[in-house]
């Protein structure tokens, strides 16, 4: 049986099933003023989420996050969790739960904090886990421990009520709560009256929390911090009798301060259901009156009203707070939500890093190819080889001539009068899957066709049954016999360089049958750069399956393109300019009219 | 979010499946083209079938009666205030016996005695006790009882695919191996909806009949994540609840009862779970609705909780004041004062502007934060109330 001892500790690796973002902030600033090194919240598994991180605060800066798709993914990169906060809805808490265990089998716990789950469900968590793991709830808000953990909503979301409680300051005073308003109430109470907690634990309201009071009480018990206990029940169900047991048998020995909500349902004619699942007296054993005497007859100090249990509070010894960093306090309050995220660079004393290194180490040692190609992905390219081969792509696709489309419109805007920047914007806009753009396409066909296991046949005959081109095929100038001086250079380099060229074999595959079946059909220029550039992120530069992904919906083998031809369109701007010929209009006879 | 009793013709449809010849009638249109279908020769039993408890002593069941005697019997009973009955064939009987299962923690608690038809506890009537956790389980329960095994397994598989928490088969008829199931009581889990295909929500049955502003919480509880409830208690009390919290809610109505005022609250519910600003003011606006339409002529308004650990008080307090400022003339009118205790995440900015609002408009009364105690606000408000 896990122990609250056991989970006094500051290394806590906690993973969220769903997200209730005031609540897992709250978590952090909790931490924070605890002095925690770092947030215990590694990850959020979100199914549907359409992020792939969330921001939070870690006092005054902003980190991120990872969201995952499933408990699975999560698993693959957090190796090492130790507990869980479910907060998906009540209908999702069985299936996730037995997820989470059956991938972190050695958790100590968690806290599930929808209201409705089904009894059904509930017990069938209860059986599976009920007696060994730290669990709190279904329903409540979780659990708390000053100055080392807080798993849930409890103790407050807002920076004011988590420094007026005062958590970073643990205690003696344990809490058992079955509503999540009334622990927090307690918290309140006994922080404004100088007592310290040592936990807080909400079992809820529901009928079948999956730890019992009993063995909550048995792990108050066995908790050497906890000297005192304040318990907060309700009408309905007869658990209260099991404390009374207990004391009875010796087996709960510390000092218990109960209050026993509900008196108000035995005025009614009928069995009345208040807000909380179990609070319902249908017998007379379940009336909040019932209890009250049994635990009173047992020695609990029990008084008949809220504010008389207020005064009873009062006899529970007062313990010094530690001093709180007030530096850690202002952090908190001020703070500012960042706009945007980067990875690319940041200024520091007025000297910009890219990608981690100055600017001006980059100007001095490094190589365009290098510097383009690393900014483009977000990092640093590893292989010298990469570098040279963006500087191949990158020169190869500089300038094609003024004929190509893109040419003809910088041209156009150009004699036009247009400005530099429009006329070049022109040419740009023209970037697409028929002019220029095909690259990242091509990229996502060659990646698919590899990764789904498909044979160049298949691929083949699959597009041309949906009758679909295969971009980064296909050339409108260069045949068979007569291939693209430039994707030769570019296969050549591939195959000196690179030991596995999976990609660029399938893309050649493909050419193959396409080739023969009509001459131009060849694999051109983007098709190329495409399959090698996969060839070369997945095998020196070590990218996984995930990270092409990212980088083909992210369109970056576009960007290659988009880079290398503003030059280009630059270079015939300025061109047009020094030959001024005047504004442009196409000679009727270049245009046939059908009526 | 509880346990909810379904009427009994739904719960024998599920249990008895597509033999079960029972008739239901819930509106008077039909009743006519129903009743038509019955024979006039055959002898039935007329019940009411909305959870009464008692219903032969009570006079809520009539048995053998004939076709032509039933639309009289129901007319009867409608203007007791009923309005859900159920028709089934008389079937004439000796042996009675007891059986009820229950969802415990221990397993499917099994209840059952040979000597049914009347209330079963304090009866002195042997019961025989089984805990359902496996076959094994259902084997040993049979035995002892010398029930059908297979038909004991068919009604706990039932019990456990329709997430029922309670079923009480009293009396149950056995007569040469043909089971019957004279009169029975479903509770089930109402968190189950999802999971389930043969009851739903629109199968729960409330033993009383509900004011308009309880059944509109009731539509905004089913579609928020939020927890909404309103029970109006007293019509014509004169203390009028706006709580939030399961658990503070009732500290709240507790303390009422200390200060002998229980019979004077007008409404018991309470808001949690972080509803929005638009869901707390159509909360809001049900429960002031309740509070301007009570006859009594000396009225409080007390808008109270514990300290909330992720409700936002400003946010739900702006809902509050929304309802309170289209109804605020009417509250003046009736003189009616508002005190509040409330805490929670933004706090004091939510206080504030309660406050200004209140003192603005005449209707202030108190406004505590956290640092007062929970329970002075239904000692000022009853002073006032006292003082009026």
């Amino acid at each position: 049986m896990i122990s609250f001892k056991d989970l006094r500790r500051k290394d806590h690796t906690v993973l969220a099933l769903g997200s209730h973002v005031p609540i897992l902030q709250a978590m952090l600033d909790f931490e924070y003023l605890c002095g925690l090194s770092k947030p215990t919240l590694v990850g959020i598994v979100q199914s549907a989420s359409m992020k792939k991180s969330q921001k939070f605060f870690w006092g005054a800066v902003e980190i991120r996050v990872p969201i995952f798709a499933s408990i699975a993914q999560a698993k693959a990169q957090l190796p090492k969790v130790t507990l869980f906060i479910n907060l998906s809805s009540g209908r999702r808490v069985l299936e996730s739960t037995l997820e989470f265990f059956l991938h972190y089998p050695h958790a100590l716990g968690g806290h599930i904090f929808a209201e409705e789950v089904p009894e059904k469900h509930a017990l069938e968590l209860f059986e599976a886990f009920g007696k060994d793991k730290v669990i709190a709830g279904p329903s409540g808000v979780g659990l708390l421990l000053p100055e080392f953990l807080k798993l849930g909503a409890i103790g407050g979301t807002d920076i004011n009520q988590l420094l007026k409680n005062n958590l970073a300051t643990s205690g003696k005073v344990g809490i058992i709560s079955a509503s999540g308003g009334m622990a927090n109430e307690l918290i309140n109470i006994l922080a404004r009256n100088g007592k310290r907690i040592s936990v807080a634990f909400t079992i809820g309201g529901d009928r079948f929390p999956v730890n019992t009071l009993l063995d909550t009480l048995l792990r108050m018990q066995a908790d050497k911090q906890t000297e005192y206990l304040v318990y907060y029940g309700e009408l309905g169900g007869s658990d209260e009798y099991e404390l009374v047991e207990l004391i009875k048998q010796k087996k709960f020995k510390k000092p218990v301060y109960a209050f026993i909500a509900g008196k108000i349902g035995e005025t009614f004619e009928k069995p009345t259901q208040f807000g909380h699942a179990k609070a319902i007296a249908n017998t007379l054993d379940e009336s909040a009156s019932s209890k009250i005497a049994a635990l009173k007859e047992a020695g609990v100090k029990i008084a008949d009203s809220f504010a008389g249990f207020i005064k009873l509070l009062q006899e529970i010894p007062t313990s010094e707070l530690k001093t709180t960093n007030s530096q850690l306090a202002d952090n908190l309050k001020h703070r500012r939500s960042t706009l945007f995220t980067t990875s690319i660079g940041k200024e520091v004393n007025n000297d910009y890093f890219l990608l981690g290194d100055p600017l001006t180490e980059w100007i001095e040692n490094k190589g365009l190819g290098e510097m383009i190609i690393s900014s483009l992905l977000g990092r640093k390219v590893k292989s010298a080889i990469t570098a040279q081969f963006a500087e191949i792509v990158l020169k190869s696709f500089m300038d094609h001539g003024p004929q190509v489309s893109g040419g003809v419109n910088t041209m156009v805007a150009a004699r036009a009068g247009k400005d530099i920047v429009s006329s070049v914007a022109s040419g740009i806009l023209t970037i697409g899957s028929r002019f220029g753009g095909a690259t990242n396409d091509a990229a996502r066909i060659w990646f698919t066709g590899v990764q789904s296991g498909l044979t160049a046949l298949e691929l083949v005959s699959n597009f041309s049954k949906e009758k679909k081109l295969i971009l980064g095929i296909g050339h409108l100038k260069y045949r068979v016999g007569m291939p693209d001086p430039r994707v030769k250079f570019l296969t050549d380099y591939a195959s000196k360089h690179l030991k596995n060229t999976t990609h660029l074999d399938f893309a050649l595959a493909v050419e193959k049958l396409t080739s023969s079946k009509k001459g131009n059909l060849i694999l051109n220029v983007d098709g190329a750069v495409a399959a090698i550039m996969l060839d070369l992120l997945s095998t020196i530069e070590g990218y996984s399956v995930e990270d092409l992904n990212e980088l083909i919906e992210a369109e970056f083998f576009n960007a290659l393109f988009l880079v290398a031809r503003t030059i280009g369109f630059s270079a015939h701007y300025l061109d047009q300019k020094r030959n001024d010929e005047g504004l442009f209009r196409l000679p009727n006879d270049l245009i046939l009219s059908d009526n | 979010m509880a346990r909810k009793k379904i009427s009994e013709y739904t719960a024998k449809k599920i249990l008895i499946g597509s033999t079960y010849t029972g008739v239901q009638i819930n509106n008077t249109s039909r009743q006519n083209l129903l009743l038509k279908e019955l024979s006039p020769k055959a002898k039935y039993v007329v019940k009411v079938d909305q959870g009464e408890k008692k219903r032969f002593k009570r006079g809520l069941i009539k048995i053998e009666i004939t076709k032509i005697e039933i639309a009289p019997f129901l007319e009867e009973l409608r203007a007791k205030g009923f309005s859900q009955f159920l028709i089934e064939e008389f079937v004439p009987h000796s042996g009675e016996y007891y059986l009820s299962f229950e969802r415990t923690r221990e397993g499917v608690k099994l209840l059952f005695s040979a000597s049914g038809g009347v209330e079963i506890e304090g009866s002195g009537a042997k019961i025989l006790q089984f805990i359902l956790r496996s076959a094994v389980d259902l084997v040993k329960a049979a035995n002892e009882t010398n029930l059908e095994l297979d038909w004991l397994t068919n009604i706990y598989q039932k019990f456990e695919d329709n997430y029922f928490s309670f079923l009480e088969i009293n009396p149950l008829i056995i007569e040469e191996g043909s089971y019957t199931l004279l009169d029975c009581a479903v509770l089930v889990d109402d968190t189950s909806q999802f999971f389930v295909k043969d009851w739903s929500g629109d199968d729960f049955i409330t033993d009383r009949i509900s004011t308009p502003e309880e059944e509109n919480v009731a539509l905004l509880d089913a579609n928020t994540p939020a927890s909404l409830k309103l029970q109006c208690l007293n019509p014509n009390g004169s203390i009028g609840l706006l709580l939030s919290s399961g658990g503070a809610s009732i500290v709240i109505a507790d303390e009422i009862h200390a200060h002998g005022k229980a019979s004077d609250i007008i409404n018991y519910g309470e808001y949690s779970g972080g509803p929005s600003r638009e869901e707390t003011y159509n909360y809001s606006k049900n429960v002031l609705s309740l509070l301007l339409k009570s006859t009594a002529n000396k009225k409080v308004l007390v808008i109270a909780g514990g300290v909330a650990n992720f409700t936002d008080i400003y946010q739900t307090f702006m809902g509050v004041v929304d309802a309170l400022t289209e109804v605020t003339s009417q509250l003046q009118k009736q003189k009616i004062k508002v005190f509040v205790r409330r805490g929670g995440p933004n706090e004091a900015k939510g206080l504030q502007y309660m406050q200004n609002f209140l003192q603005q408009n005449n209707l202030f009364g108190c406004v505590y934060g956290s640092d007062i105690e929970i329970t002075e606000v239904i000692n000022l408000a009853s002073k006032h109330l006292a003082a009026l």
